[in-house]
């Protein structure tokens, strides 16, 4: 547990009383779980009033909390097969496998928010014909961006059949043999069509020497005759690793298949950042270590217990600092900092 | 009705034609007698042998019978759908599935593009455009056949539809009878004519089925290497997680270890609590309030959990294969 749970319990607590959480929809078919220790160290819990979440926020102030993307008959019971499974959310989860020093790593979640908008640009909305306004967008309040899609229609499908959209996003099981002797053309549709244009857009753009006859090759390729890249096997991995949604870690695709899952609530405040959980209007623009900063300026003096590479946060730019080293930061920085495990309260 | 009608209700004894057939007849649970339902219990236990077989003989008497034969064959259907569900047996359930499916299957693909059109359109938003049919993605998803050249990635899709040629039609068609029994749920209590109940018992002391697979002594040099690895773990005071823990003890009630035996291998976990553990592996082993035995899942699954493991000795689709693998090779 972070040794300033108290504290960082208090401010959250500050924070709710303030500004309260928002309902989930169906929140009352919903099951949430919550943790201090963990992520999640009791679940199974439910609500049916909007201002008994509330309280429970203000009189818990937990470090962590989430909901079920499922809707349940009864969100409280247990075992899992008592609740009574009715329907569930469509869900995707992104999150930066960061390796980098910097305890705000913009490029990493950058390419975290390419990934989700390449997923919404590229699968969601050509392939699989959902309406944008059918899929939201929320700051984990972390490391990454969970994506809903939120409409009758996939809110009853299985399990099997979410696997089967993750392993298509990542063209598991693709026969590109089949694509190559039948003849896949730049208007085949989904995966097919996919490969056909990225080989041909990459043929078109390259001045290998192997490609000297371009036109003709293009042309050919245009047919969906591909008799010059039998074999090819590397060709095609790069073709395919360019176009394929990486969704990290196994972890990450079982949010999407395993309907039971717990994930973070928006509208409420992450233990292990500070930030906030919150859907995102304008991703483009988007920038958490600004727009999901909730605390306040004034200082507050904390002593570090780990050495720390600079930082942004609210676009201003802090450290470095050495462990042992006590400083004044903005209160926001200070709980960042202090959520992330390298500083402690000075008052404590 | 002609004998070709009645013939195309035993061949689709699923569609609304063989029901509105039964209902014009006046049949119903209540009304059918007890050789009726023993046709009916026949007709599932002949399909747990070598369904392939069974279904293509069956498709050869179907396609040349007279009356009686096609009538018994579209009656007893609805009966053998009651009577799977009744037994609650998931793997007797499938079995009866695949070999009602393959049947239906096959007839499927001899149909012309409009009759086969009209049958899939009963279950399916499909359109039709020439040679090319198409139905909405969700549906096709919560009925994809398992094969490979099936998956969502080798298909073509578009703006939610996915694009099927005749033959796809048919069998995503006979998936739909597939998951249809499957997923049968009936309630013991519903049933008033209690032969079904008698059946039912019937089909489940058939010999021919649910010979579990005794693996005799439990050898850990026989785990797989993902339940190696947990076993492993356990065996540290580092807290192994949830998951980890749930599908070592659905491994472990699968190979039957003692309950106690199974319960000492958690107590190296530095949070350990014999009284906790117990309760959770007992219903892992099913003998919990509502009696369902978790069974271990297949690696697909171990997978996604992050849970897999695979070594160069593994080369299976399921945890318990490898360890009856093993067990058997190392006699």
């Amino acid at each position: 547990m972070n040794p300033a749970a108290d504290f960082i319990r208090k401010k959250f607590r500050e924070y709710y009383r303030k500004r309260g959480v928002m309902a989930p929809e169906g929140m009352e078919k919903r099951e949430f779980g919550f943790g201090n220790d963990k992520k999640i160290d009791y679940r199974h819990l439910s609500f049916t009033k909007e201002d008994e979440l509330k309280n429970y926020f203000v009189t818990n102030s937990p470090l962590y909390a989430s909901f079920s993307s499922a809707y349940y008959e009864f969100p409280g019971a247990q075992p899992m097969p008592k609740k009574n499974m009715l329907a569930a959310d469509l869900i995707f989860e992104f999150d930066a496998e960061c390796h980098h020093d910097s305890l705000t790593c913009h490029e990493c979640l950058e390419k975290a928010k390419q990934n989700t908008q390449r997923l919404i640009d590229d699968f969601l909305i050509p392939d699989f014909g959902f309406d944008r306004k059918d899929i939201k967008i929320a700051f984990s309040g972390s490391r990454g961006y969970h994506l809903y899609v939120v409409n009758e229609e996939v809110k009853h499908l299985n399990g099997e059949a979410r696997r089967a959209i993750v392993d298509y996003l990542q063209a598991k099981n693709l026969d590109i043999k089949s694509i190559i002797r039948g003849g896949a053309t730049l208007k085949s549709k989904g995966w097919r069509g996919r490969l056909a244009k990225a080989a041909y857009d990459y043929v078109r753009a390259s001045n290998e020497k192997k490609f000297t006859e371009k036109e003709e090759i293009l042309k050919k390729m245009s047919e969906g005759n591909y008799d010059l890249f039998r074999g090819a096997h590397s060709f095609w991995d790069r073709m395919l690793n360019e176009q394929i949604i990486h969704l990290g870690s196994a972890i990450d695709q079982s949010v999407t298949i395993d309907i039971s899952r717990l994930i973070r609530l928006p509208s409420t405040l992450h233990g292990g950042s500070s930030l906030l959980c919150k859907y995102v209007d304008n991703l483009d623009k988007f920038n958490p270590f600004r727009d999901a900063v909730v605390f306040y300026n004034p200082p507050m003096k904390i002593k570090f217990t780990k050495d720390v590479s600079e930082l942004v946060l609210k676009e201003q730019t802090l450290g470095p600092f050495k462990a042992g080293e006590e400083k004044n930061v903005p209160e926001y920085a200070a709980l960042y900092l202090i959520c992330k495990e390298v500083a402690m309260p000075s008052i404590l | 009705m002609t004998l070709e009608d009645l013939r195309f209700c035993a061949k689709y004894p699923f569609t609304k034609e063989a029901r509105d057939y039964l209902d014009f007849l006046k049949i119903n649970l209540d009304s059918l007698d007890d050789a009726m339902i023993e046709y009916g219990a026949k007709r599932i236990t002949e399909s747990l042998g070598d369904f392939s077989k069974h279904s293509r003989e069956k498709s050869e008497q179907i396609k040349t019978s007279k009356e009686p034969y096609l009538m018994n064959e579209l009656i007893s259907y609805p009966v053998s759908k009651i009577l799977t569900a009744l037994t609650e047996d998931r793997s007797l359930k499938k079995k009866f599935a695949k070999a009602e499916a393959q049947k239906a299957y096959y007839f499927l693909q001899l149909e012309d593009e409009d009759s086969l059109y009209g049958i899939a359109k009963q279950f399916f938003h499909a359109q039709r455009d020439k040679d090319v049919f198409s139905v909405p993605f969700q549906e096709y998803l919560n009925n994809m056949p398992e094969e490979k050249e099936y998956a969502l990635v080798n298909l073509e899709i578009e703006n939610g539809r996915i694009a099927l040629d005749k033959e796809k039609l048919a069998k995503l068609v006979s998936q739909y009878v597939l998951r249809g029994i499957v997923s049968a749920k009936i309630d013991k209590r519903d049933i008033k004519n209690k032969m079904f109940l008698y059946f039912v018992d019937e089909i489940k002391k058939d010999r021919r089925y649910a010979v579990p697979e005794d693996l005799g002594k439990v050898e850990f040099e026989a785990f797989p290497p993902c339940m190696r690895k947990i076993y492993h773990e356990l065996q540290s005071e580092d807290k192994v997680g949830h998951i980890s823990r749930f599908v070592f003890s659905t491994f472990l009630a699968s190979i039957k270890m003692p309950i106690d035996e199974a319960v000492s291998l958690f107590k190296n976990q530095s949070n350990f609590n014999e009284k906790k553990t117990r309760y959770y592996l007992e219903h892992s082993y099913g003998l919990k309030s509502n009696r369902t035995k978790y069974s271990v899942p297949a690696c697909s699954k171990m997978e996604s959990y992050g849970a897999c493991y695979r070594d160069n000795t593994c080369h299976w689709k399921h945890p318990m294969t490898y360890y009856a693998k093993a067990k058997k090779a190392r006699k």
